[in-house]
């Protein structure tokens, strides 16, 4: 079970850790079959390494004795294991020969819009920025609901709550405070506190932004997450 | 190939072009390889617990069983709280519902987009657009919400889940083992929501 924390700033020159409460799915959302009872999945074998095409390919080279062979023996059926559960399984990588190779070198190839390959480069690692080293940075950036909505794609979503008094203290005024300004306000990393936010270590870089509201005594703070802004594929992107 | 679209509006109908749009087509995107000593590129595979096979890619299939081990067609299952499954884009004109508040996107997260390119845009229906009006296309049947919107860069369609979030007062603080862990898309191949593809 995983904790997330973000630090966050506000208007007033306050700074918290609180935490961020994912969006809950319905839990009998789980398939069921036409006569409404559940069902599991699985992942079953078709093929093994010798009855894979390309296993039967390197056996029989000539295209005759392969047709003559599917017809006589069905050697890509391996009757043993065809249908079985998989169970789990280790990922391996696979050499030239079919064989899990122990010494493979990962490398991470960047590829641009077009899914070119414009870079080959070692696997950086990206830590999680939400609770950075130093004491985050208030933007000041606002932005009108109205605006931000036309204008980012929000693929993520979390409620920022509070885990004691103070928090709640802290929170409320600033859902107040946004709600007040009918804004939301850029919540991002770096000395700016305007850079991407990376909610976990090697995620996606994300546009975060803080929408607040209130009711009574009772808050709303709502961290948005934009993946990306609402462009034309050609047009020219924004988000690091 | 692009997928078409029919909307209708006071009556007019208007036909689009979709065009779907994420993160890879507009920044790009990066993935993890591995090379043999001799640089060839290794694809990865599975090896199951006990050793005995090597599954190599294409060699498993994924399905939906039902108690008896029988395998059930995806097209058949449904959702078990009842719920209605996300609309796929329909081949029939759908009407739209509003100008409705634009934060109201802001109550869901969204699950697709696209742009929307258009031969002929009713007049109307571009007045509204252009002065930033946003509409919901009326499908009642669906627990995502799809809503019509253009900016600067064109008119899009966003679908989206609903966030579900309530407001929480003084008394309802949340502790760390209250929380469950976060959605993790990753659990079911086969899940009944499209989530944007996560990429590095």
């Amino acid at each position: 079970m995983t904790t997330r924390r973000i630090w966050l700033p506000d208007h007033r020159g306050r700074d918290a850790v609180v935490l961020l409460v994912p969006r809950q799915r319905s839990a009998n959302a789980a398939p069921v079959d036409p006569s409404g009872r559940p069902v599991t999945f699985t992942r079953r074998i078709k093929a093994t390494e010798a009855s894979a095409p390309n296993a039967l390919c390197q056996r029989f080279p000539d295209p005759q004795d392969l047709a003559r062979a599917l017809m006589q023996g069905d050697p890509e059926i391996d009757v043993e294991a065809a249908g079985r559960e998989t169970g789990p399984c280790d990922r391996v990588y696979i050499d030239g020969c079919g064989k899990p190779t122990y010494s493979a070198r990962l490398v991470e190839v960047v590829c641009d819009r077009h899914g070119t390959e414009i870079e080959r480069r070692d696997p950086q690692f990206v830590p999680a920025n939400l609770v950075p080293d130093t004491p985050p940075v208030w933007s000041g950036k606002l932005l009108r609901r109205n605006v931000a909505a036309r204008r980012f794609a929000f693929t993520r979503a979390y409620q920022v709550q509070h885990s004691n008094a103070l928090e709640y203290d802290f929170l409320y005024g600033l859902a107040a405070y946004l709600q007040g300004q009918d804004s939301v306000a850029l919540v991002g990393s770096g000395p700016k506190g305007t850079g991407p936010l990376v909610p976990e270590a090697n995620a996606t870089a994300m546009k975060g932004l803080l929408e607040g509201r209130t009711r009574g005594p009772e808050y709303l703070l709502i961290l948005h997450l934009a993946a990306h802004e609402l462009l034309a594929p050609e047009g020219e992107p924004c988000i690091d | 190939m692009s997928a078409h679209l029919e909307l209708i509006y006071r009556g007019q109908p208007t036909a689009f072009r979709m065009e779907p749009v994420d993160r890879k087509r507009l920044l790009g995107g990066t993935r993890i390889i591995a090379l043999d000593v001799e640089g060839r590129e290794c694809p990865a595979g599975h090896l199951t617990r006990d050793g005995k096979y090597l599954l190599l890619p294409g060699s498993t299939a994924d399905t939906y069983v039902d108690a008896e081990g029988n395998s059930v067609e995806r097209s058949t299952l449904s959702r078990g709280d009842g719920a209605p499954a996300p609309a796929r884009h329909a081949e029939e004109p759908v009407e739209l519902e509003g100008p409705v508040p634009a934060h109201e996107l802001l109550d869901g997260v969204a699950t697709r987009v696209h742009r929307l390119d258009a031969e002929a845009l009713h007049s109307a229906l571009d007045a509204a657009l252009r002065a930033g009006a946003v509409f919901r296309l009326k499908r009642p049947r669906t627990t995502d919400t799809t809503y019509l919107l253009a900016n600067d860069a064109g008119v899009f369609l966003v679908s989206t889940e609903p966030c579900g979030f309530p407001f929480v007062g003084p008394n309802q603080a949340v502790t760390d083992t209250e929380l469950a862990e976060d959605d993790d898309d990753s659990a079911d191949p086969f899940a009944f929501d499209d989530a944007t593809e996560v990429q590095r």
